[in-house]
């Protein structure tokens, strides 16, 4: 990797001054990572018990998301939604349209998206911002 | 965790969330519905026997003794009476001797149940004392009603006359019971009490209020004034420890309503579970209630033997026990008796023979004589803690040649028995089926359990890895992980030892059906049941890491809570809901259900989640969503002539009416705090009251106090439903 790829915004970081949307973001990606960690360790505790895969794999998917969220990338947007997706699919393959049943897979997920769709402007203007740096180097 | 509680805290934002957040009733310390046993016994302490005449012999003639007792306490007869159950009074705990929960009172209907409201509350002042006294409070008791009195008991056994239509104060009566008693006990109750009318020229207490309190006692005091009868006993109280040996407080407790009939007052009494097997025994005794003199002892390890025990020894220790209320054919001259397991619920090697025949069974006696007429046994070598909780409710069973005198028993596996009450036969199919097999070496497995498959069964759906819950995939995961670790394979999945050493039980050892009963409308013939949907996840805990100490030992700053050491057993036992950390059901609602039964069919009519989340939530919030999502109950339900049912018990604090026939729900009213009790119904002055004990339940976790609370039309609706008649 050279000056100008994907590591740059982390060292411009140094010299940058942040809006509030941006530090909102950077928390937001923190917590979605952290909310990861035991998802994706129980979670291949339990594949190792025998269970279902579902926890590992959405726990991986929350701390990509997590991290490039706290990058400013729009692409944690995408792995969250992604996973957000898995969720639903998975949660109706399991219990199908019960929804009680649906609750642990629908809510908290749904209230994360929300979350994360509300970041767009700051994805979008960190985004464009990294990329005038990068151009200006 | 902190994971988990950031994850909850955003979810409690979406309203939605606070739903599920059900923290329940959270750890019931290592132990949950009241239960009991006994155990093998070493005939120790040989406490003075009762001061009876009782006899060594079975078929002995008491009837010399008992009139020479009688003529002393000067009656010119030797008959007193139970009141009938009618409109206008409830006499046992259930109702009547035959515990249907059935009040002929038909004023209210659901045309007009919709206008009740509530006509007074009063308040006993028998608070739950401060946490460091360690003695928790559960205002169990249906009260009885005879004439003007109602009789209130409290959790620490005091009874209150009050009057049934103003809700005053008319005297009460503190039998002061020991407070290391109620220390040591699960929780604090009075389920009842009994009312018994001395024969004519009965020279005091004509009429009576007889119950057993939780140090031991019996206590026969008049029912007019609240003074002891002091020709009962000695001075109005029957030592109950008598013959049972080693006194430790509170270890046998007496705290469900004696049974009279016949003139014979027959109770059993709690024995606070998985202490050890050294435990007072199970013994259930008949006295006389005019006298309290000990009539017969049915000491099921001395078969044949109906008297007190030998010289120095004891009861059988340890033997399964009766802790809840027993019903009663005057007409057959039976009583039947709901039994529980030997001391040590989850260890049953070295059961003895009659141990093993009477455990978990419903069994007849002869209410003059205390032989055993019949015995059904409704779990085999029970290992889960599935004691019977539930009164049985005698019925006339509607059969193709007229009505058959049947009684049917509700079970925490949620089976319904329908038997033959004279002579034990099954009415409705009961098969036996495979179960799975395998536990602690030196304990066995029945090989099959019987089920009542022509009747609707409750909380048997089989779990899977997908059928856990939670408010996040956070805790569903915690859940999940639980689940895989544990044994599990349905129904009367065997106790486990080993690393993880835990297992499933579902239903769990709340029900199922327990100690609320269930209850019977012989108009619409209809039976309603609630039920828990609840699983436990239970821990065998090898003996050397059992840090437990049984009843009696426990240091001064454990008092209050009770481990289960199962001192005599391999292990110990660690048992407790299946619940998340964050206190969430590991299982999607409902948890709770209110149903309907058509008799004789069997046919399930209705079935509706029973009670709403909305005095539970996160971090002890009350969440304020009113959906019945169908939480945990204990109690139960009253049903009247005018097919209204009445029923509170869920975790939520409401009253609640349903149409009998239909299930639909016609009213609530809000509750001053848990209403985990069984309401009553009876006329007053020509109108028709509903009462609820409602004072909270510990282990439920619901709002405590300390009222008793009385619904009715309003007097101009009454009077003009009355003079429609």
């Amino acid at each position: 990797m050279t000056d100008g790829t994907t590591t740059y915004p982390a060292r411009s970081r140094a010299h940058r001054s942040y809006t509030a949307g941006q530090w909102l973001l950077m928390a937001f990606g923190v917590i979605v990572g952290l909310l990861g960690v035991p998802l994706l360790f129980g979670g291949a505790y339990l594949i190792y018990l025998g269970g279902s895969a579902y926890y590992a794999i959405a726990g991986a998917g929350l701390i990509a998301a997590g991290i490039l969220l706290f990058m400013g990338s729009m692409a944690g947007l995408w792995i969250y939604a992604l996973t957000f997706l898995l969720s639903l699919v998975w949660g109706i393959a399991e219990v199908g349209f019960d929804g009680w049943a649906l609750i642990p897979w629908t809510v908290g997920p749904a209230i994360l998206m929300i979350i994360a769709l509300l970041f767009i402007p700051v994805l979008r203007s960190t985004g464009r911002r990294v990329a005038q740096e990068e151009w200006a180097r | 965790m902190s994971l988990a509680i950031e994850l909850r805290r955003g979810l409690v934002l979406g309203a939605a969330l606070t739903l599920l957040s059900l923290p329940a009733f959270a750890q019931a310390p290592s132990q949950q519905a009241p239960q009991h046993q006994p155990s093998a016994s070493s005939g120790s302490d040989a406490s003075p026997t009762p001061s009876t005449g009782a006899q060594d012999q079975p078929g002995a003639d008491r009837s010399v003794a008992v009139p020479a007792s009688r003529e002393a306490a000067g009656a010119d007869t030797p008959v007193g009476t139970v009141p009938e159950h009618d409109a206008t009074n409830w006499v046992n705990y259930g109702g009547s001797n035959a515990a249907d929960h059935f009040s002929p009172a038909d004023q209210i209907t659901p045309q007009n149940v919709g206008k009740l409201e509530k006509v007074w509350e009063f308040h006993t002042g028998d608070k739950e004392p401060p946490a460091d006294q360690a003695i928790e409070y559960a205002f169990e008791n249906a009260p009885l009603k005879v004439g003007s009195n109602l009789y209130v008991c409290t959790p620490s056994q005091i009874v209150i006359d009050v009057d049934p239509a103003t809700g005053k104060e008319k005297w009460r009566f503190d039998p002061k019971v020991k407070k290391e008693a109620l220390q040591n006990i699960y929780h604090a109750a009075c389920r009842g009490v009994a009312y018994w009318q001395a024969p004519e020229g009965t020279q005091e207490c004509r009429t009576r209020i007889i119950y057993g309190v939780s140090d031991g006692r019996m206590l026969a005091i008049d029912a007019e004034d609240g003074t002891p009868c002091t020709s009962f006993g000695e001075n109005g109280t029957v030592d109950m420890l008598a013959g049972i040996g080693e006194k430790v407080p509170g270890f046998f407790s007496p705290n469900s309503a004696p049974t009279i009939v016949d003139d014979v007052v027959v109770m059993g009494h709690q024995v606070v579970d998985n202490q050890a097997l050294d435990a007072p025994s199970g013994v259930v005794r008949g006295w006389d209630a005019l006298t309290g003199k000990m009539l017969w002892a049915w000491d099921l390890d001395r078969p044949g033997q109906y008297g007190p025990p030998p010289e120095g020894k004891s009861f059988t220790r340890g033997t399964p026990n009766v802790w809840t209320m027993i019903a009663a054919d005057k007409e057959l001259g039976l009583i039947y008796l709901p039994m529980g397991n030997r001391a040590d619920d989850y260890w049953g090697g070295g059961r003895t023979e009659q141990e093993e025949k009477y455990t978990a069974s419903l069994t007849a006696l002869d209410v003059k004589t205390g032989e055993p007429r019949w015995t059904f046994q409704t779990v085999h070598h029970d290992i889960w803690d599935y004691d019977l909780g539930s009164q049985p409710t005698l019925v006339d069973w509607p059969g193709k040649d007229g009505p058959v005198p049947a009684v049917i028993q509700a079970s925490k596996q949620g089976e319904i028995f329908v038997l033959d009450r004279r002579n034990g036969r099954p009415l409705m199919p009961v098969e036996e089926k495979r179960v799975p097999q395998g536990t602690s070496e030196g304990d066995h497995t029945a090989p099959t359990q019987p089920f009542s498959t022509a009747m609707p069964a409750f909380s048997q759906d089989r779990l899977t890895g997908a059928s856990m819950w939670g408010v996040s995939p956070i805790d569903q995961l915690w859940c999940r992980i639980q689940f895989q670790k544990a044994r599990y394979e349905g129904t009367f999945t065997p106790p486990v030892e080993g690393k993880s050493g835990s297992w499933i039980e579902f239903p769990g050892d709340n029900g199922g059906m327990d100690w609320g009963g269930i209850s019977y409308d012989p108009i619409n013939k209809v039976l309603v049941v609630n039920t828990n949907r609840m699983p436990d996840l239970k821990v065998k805990v090898p003996r050397e890491e059992v840090k437990a100490k049984p009843i009696g030992q426990r240091p001064e700053g454990e008092k209050g809570s009770l481990g289960g050491p199962q001192v005599g057993a391999p292990f110990g036992i660690n048992s407790g809901k299946f619940l998340s950390p964050i206190g969430v059901p590991c299982i999607a609602p409902p948890w709770g259900y209110l149903s309907g039964i058509e008799i004789p069919s069997g046919k399930l009519l209705w079935k509706k989640p029973l009670g709403t989340p909305a005095d539970q939530g996160p971090f002890g919030i009350s969440s304020h969503i009113r959906i019945p999502i169908g939480t945990p109950n204990n109690g139960g339900s009253v049903v009247t002539a005018g097919g209204v049912t009445f029923i509170a018990a869920a975790l939520d604090d409401y009253i609640r009416a349903f149409d009998t026939r239909t299930g639909e729900q016609l009213w609530e009213a809000r509750l001053p705090a848990g209403g985990q009790a069984n309401p009553i119904s009876f006329t007053e002055g020509g109108r028709q009251y509903i009462v609820l004990a409602a004072g909270g339940h510990h282990f439920m976790r619901t709002k405590l106090g300390d009222s008793v609370v009385a619904y009715a039309l309003p007097e101009n609706t009454a009077a003009a439903t009355t003079n429609g008649k």
